[in-house]
């Protein structure tokens, strides 16, 4: 800067007359010029050289001039002493020019500090009105620190300059710390005529811009003297009030108008303005837009520029533009720092619709790992660390594992890992991986829950058992673990191991309700391995032992006679039998619930009817509320101890019937046992009725609409995502988590309409499948009015929308049902558009396929398959919790003719979803 | 993992920003006590404290920051920081403006 200034300078008096041949007032116009240029040294020298080749008044004045500026110059640079010797040097070599000097001197001795010196002559009220106004306009000019001038010794305390500066220096702190009332403001101790009158001004235009009332603010300043020290606060407010041309800030401008917030409002609406352009997606204005916002925010809020830059080219790149577009708009690239990554990593999460998205955003969040570590924002290892990597293992837990294959190298192609300390491009898309990290950096109880819900839905139950294993390890005290071992080596017929594993959940939390009840499916799963290894003795056992385990309550007794009564039947005792048998009844009350109990623990010990020497119920004897309620009480007991009872196919008619009364005299909770036991039977028109009764009633309209959702028919698709979605935000709002992961589960594998194009697999909705609450009532009031089972083209609720959605006019809907009814014969094809019309289940298909329609005779056949042998497939595999679309799926591959004997089951086992009943262990979870 | 119920980001209620410490969010919350309590504001506490039984949470506490950030938000939003008053700064910066020639 000073070499810029000397050579600038030396120019501009290599120009001026150095030869000195221009006339007097050519020179001195020069030297003013190097004056008013700031170019003080340069004018000195020249005025110097001017005063000695003229040596008149008039150069002795331009040589006096050029002292002042060169003294202020000093004192600018803050060089006060060397500004002194100069101003000593001066006034010795022209004492005549002392009158001239004394503003200067004023400024000299201010700058020391010496303010008591300057104002001293004040005191004295014959002060000739010349000095007096010299030594005021001082004051006006330069006086800054007002609590100096207050304690200013030199003057009287009652001299109105201090009495003024005491009463200033309160009303600045009054109006700059709170909203301030008129009187404060009026300041009957400064005069209009006081030096300090434009700081009385200043306070006035504070306290209006505080109150917002911007219009009277502009006014005050304008009153201002604009060569008084508070004119200095004028391109501060000005730029504060949102001034088109707002003036350059110096720095302490710049903070004051960051401090104050009014940067920020003007920074806010130069953003709304970019907001609403954004809304409008025209890409001209918002590139216009997001420059004029940054430039905005460069002058006002400088340390939001970085933050902005990346939101306005994140917020771009959602809006398809292309980064080198952007990145001229706003003048420049984004940092890529910690921040970056998170925001990308959240914006492609919330904004994909493809697994490649979840792929991309996964990148992302470890990208910001690895930042976030650097920045050490976090540390490896800790909290945070666990917090994100879980966070990475649930969303890398929504891609399938053959998509995470492809994605793989699809979105590392040509791109090399992101990360050095992080995870490789194979184990960045595993949630195995993520779920290991999270674990190990923060071990705790909802991490490694995560991580084994995770595990369960695996083929391979080891990877179960080891995060089961592994949460035991991390987490001794916790008993979910040795729980889920339990039932896992249950489920392998481990019996020996699983009971150790019980020991030890029994030794930390012997009075868990959890591990009671574990214990108690444990003891019984037992049991019925003996029922079906024909062992009545052992299994007397282990009925004695689940008597003594457990709290004797009425359910319990009447599962316990229940119990025996199998034990007395395999023993051929009738005697026992009937004595059982009239112990369970007079439990539960109601012949109908001891039937169904001793059918149900007969179906999961796998014993024919003559075995366990049960005689049909004559239903007819009873009413349909009578089945009801009975169905109700033995599916409740039997839901609590892990007994899955299947309804009576028979009775689902009478059950439908009784339901629809106008007082079913069911309670919510019975409902739910019957809808979900319906569920299981895949009887869909019973488990509808349920919902309707249960709507109908005024029920938890979260829970009847999952059980609606999930009884309507495949190819009602889209209203049963509709049913799911409203489910879910009512489950949200009641805050019930279980519900809502059981319909984030379902909502993860319902397609909105499983009639898509082929690539629909890849298309993946967003997590929160939030809902407008107007959509919701639609729903509510639409799932409310609909009483009857849906059929395509019948019975449709009254939504808007439901034209689209339930009408399946014609060959559009049903195209992937015809590229299977395209393989199959004529008849058949006919026959399965009709059934899958009256959503009819897998063995009515069958059985309307049949030729005989007669029952379902050995000798009746399809495509020289025995029927019967089919159906008991088909019923093998319901019960052992084939879903209906798997049935669904096999049936499709036996109407096209691609059935070989056996090929259902060993398809089934292939298909079997972790976790899965598998009867031929016997378990009951 | 625990989900917040809060009505409002506890980060707001307590006033405090993303990177705030342990310490930091404390002395917050003991300054909100202050302001709000228990017998004249008994809504105001019950938020107060709630925010601060959230944020004392290091796993809750990250876990907000990673996932209440939102790039897609209107930017007058994220950079307005809701709140259109004038601060009163007192007269500090003030006469720091007044210093400079």
């Amino acid at each position: 800067m000073v070499i810029r200034e000397r050579t600038t300078a030396r120019s501009q008096v290599g120009e001026c007359p150095g030869s000195f041949s221009d006339t007097l007032p050519a020179a001195e116009a020069r030297v003013r010029e190097l004056i008013a240029g700031r170019h003080s040294k340069a004018a000195l020298e020249a005025a110097k050289d001017l005063h000695k080749r003229y040596a008149t008044a008039g150069s002795e004045g331009v040589l006096l001039e050029a002292y002042e500026a060169r003294i202020r110059d000093l004192l600018r640079h803050g060089m006060s002493i060397e500004a002194k010797s100069l101003l000593n040097l001066v006034i010795q070599r022209f004492p005549s020019a002392l009158a001239r000097l004394e503003e200067v001197l004023f400024e000299v001795r201010m700058s020391e500090g010496n303010l008591d010196e300057c104002v001293a002559p004040l005191k004295d009220p014959n002060l000739a009105p010349a000095v007096r106004e010299r030594i005021e306009t001082a004051i006006r000019q330069h006086v800054f620190d007002l609590p100096a001038l207050f304690q200013a010794s030199s003057l009287p305390p009652t001299h109105s300059l201090r009495q003024g500066a005491a009463a200033l220096i309160a009303a600045l702190k009054a109006v700059t710390s709170a909203p301030v009332g008129e009187a404060d403001l009026l300041l009957p101790q400064v005069s209009h005529r006081s030096p300090l009158a434009s700081w009385k001004t200043l306070v006035n235009a504070i306290a209006t811009f505080y109150r917002r009332d911007d219009a009277t603010c502009r006014k005050w300043l304008q009153a201002i003297a604009a060569d008084s020290v508070p004119a200095r606060l004028l391109p501060a407010l000005q730029a504060m009030l949102g001034s088109a041309t707002a003036p350059v800030l110096n720095s302490a401008a710049k903070k004051l108008v960051a401090a104050t917030g009014a940067g920020g409002e003007a920074l806010r609406s130069a953003l709304t303005s970019l907001e609403s352009a954004m809304a409008a997606k025209r890409r001209p204005p918002i590139l216009e837009k997001a420059r004029a916002a940054v430039s905005v925010c460069e002058r006002f809020c400088p340390d939001l520029r970085e933050k902005l830059h990346q939101y306005i080219t994140i917020r771009c790149m959602v809006l398809g533009f292309a980064p080198d577009s952007v990145r001229d708009a706003i003048g420049g690239s984004p940092r890529k720092d910690a921040r970056w990554f998170h925001l990308m990593a959240k914006a492609m999460e919330s904004t994909s619709q493809s697994f490649e998205g979840l792929a991309h955003a996964l990148i992302a969040w470890e990208a910001f790992r690895e930042l976030g570590l650097e920045e050490k924002s976090f540390a490896v290892n800790t909290v945070e660390d666990g917090v994100l990597s879980l966070h990475m293992a649930e969303l890398a837990a929504r891609i399938p594992a053959d998509v995470a294959d492809d994605l793989r190298s699809l979105v590392y192609r040509g791109n090399s890992p992101p990360s050095k300390s992080g995870l490789t491009p194979r184990r960045l898309f595993s949630p195995n991986a993520l779920y290991e990290r999270a674990c190990a950096s923060d071990p705790h109880s909802d991490a490694f829950q995560s991580w084994l819900a995770w595990a369960k839905k695996q083929c391979d139950w080891r990877v179960a058992e080891r995060v089961a294993e592994s949460w035991h390890q991390a987490c001794p005290q916790d008993v979910a673990p040795l729980l889920w071992l339990m039932e896992s080596s249950e489920k392998r017929s481990a019996y020996q191991k699983s009971l150790k594993y019980l020991e030890q959940a029994e030794q930390l939390d012997r009075l868990n309700p959890e591990v009671r009840e574990a214990k108690l499916r444990l003891l019984l799963a037992g049991v019925l391995r003996h029922f079906r290894q024909h062992k009545p003795h052992l299994a007397s056992q282990g009925i004695e032992r689940i008597e003594a385990s457990a709290e004797r309550d009425g359910g319990l007794v009447a599962l316990v006679s229940a119990l025996r009564r199998v034990c007395a039947a395999l023993d051929k005792d009738p005697g026992a039998v009937d004595r059982h048998a009239a112990e369970v009844e007079a439990c539960l009350g109601s012949c109908v619930a001891a039937y169904v109990l001793h059918r149900g623990i007969a179906d999961a010990a796998v014993l024919a009817p003559e075995e366990t020497l049960l005689d049909p119920l004559d239903t007819k004897s009873y009413d349909g509320m009578t089945l009801l309620k009975g169905l109700a009480k033995a599916c409740a007991l039997a839901d609590s101890v892990g007994i899955p009872l299947a309804i009576p196919e028979e009775w689902e008619d009478r059950l439908s019937a009784a339901l629809i009364a106008p007082h079913p005299a069911l309670h919510s909770a019975e409902l739910l046992v019957v809808g979900e036991a319906a569920i299981r039977s895949q009887a869909s028109s019973l488990a509808f009725a349920v919902s309707v009764a249960g709507m109908a009633s005024g029920g938890v309209d979260s829970r009847f609409l999952f059980l609606r959702a999930r009884a309507l028919p495949p190819w009602a698709s889209e209203r049963r995502y509709d049913c799911l979605s409203a489910a879910l935000e009512l489950a949200r709002r009641e805050r019930n988590t279980d519900l809502t992961g059981k319909l984030l589960d379902e909502l993860r594998c319902c397609p909105s309409n499983m009639f898509a194009p082929d690539d629909f697999l890849d298309e993946v909705g967003p997590d929160s499948h939030s809902m407008e609450p107007g959509f919701l009532n639609e729903i509510l009031a639409c799932e409310r009015a609909a009483k009857q089972f849906p059929v395509p083209g019948g019975n449709l609720p009254a939504r808007d929308e439901c034209d689209e959605v339930d009408i399946f006019p014609d060959e559009t809907n049903f195209a992937h049902s015809e590229d299977v009814l395209a393989n199959m014969p004529p008849e058949l094809a006919r026959e399965l558009t009709k059934a899958i019309a009256r959503g009819a289940q897998p063995e009515e298909i069958l059985k309307g396929m049949l030729p005989g329609r007669s029952g379902t005779g050995e000798r009746e056949d399809l495509f020289g398959f025995p029927a019967a042998e089919l159906l008991r497939e088909i019923k093998k595999a319901m019960a052992m919790g084939v879903t209906p679309d798997d049935i669904l799926e096999e049936m499709e591959d036996v109407l096209a003719g691609d059935f070989r004997k056996g090929r259902f089951h060993r398809g089934v086992q292939k298909k079997e979803k972790p976790g899965a009943v598998r009867p031929q262990q016997g378990s009951l979870f | 993992m625990q989900k917040s119920n809060l009505s409002l980001d506890p980060r707001i209620v307590l006033g405090v920003g993303e990177d705030a410490t342990d310490e930091q969010i404390r002395a917050a919350y003991l300054n909100k006590l202050k302001q709000f309590p228990p017998d004249r504001s008994p809504a105001e506490f019950e938020q107060v404290r709630d925010a601060y039984e959230f944020l004392r949470d290091r796993r809750q506490r990250f876990r907000h920051f990673l996932v209440s950030i939102d790039p897609l938000a209107p930017l007058d939003t994220v950079f307005g920081s809701g709140s259109s008053e004038r601060k009163f700064v007192g007269p500090e910066p003030w006469l720091a403006v007044l210093k400079e020639k």
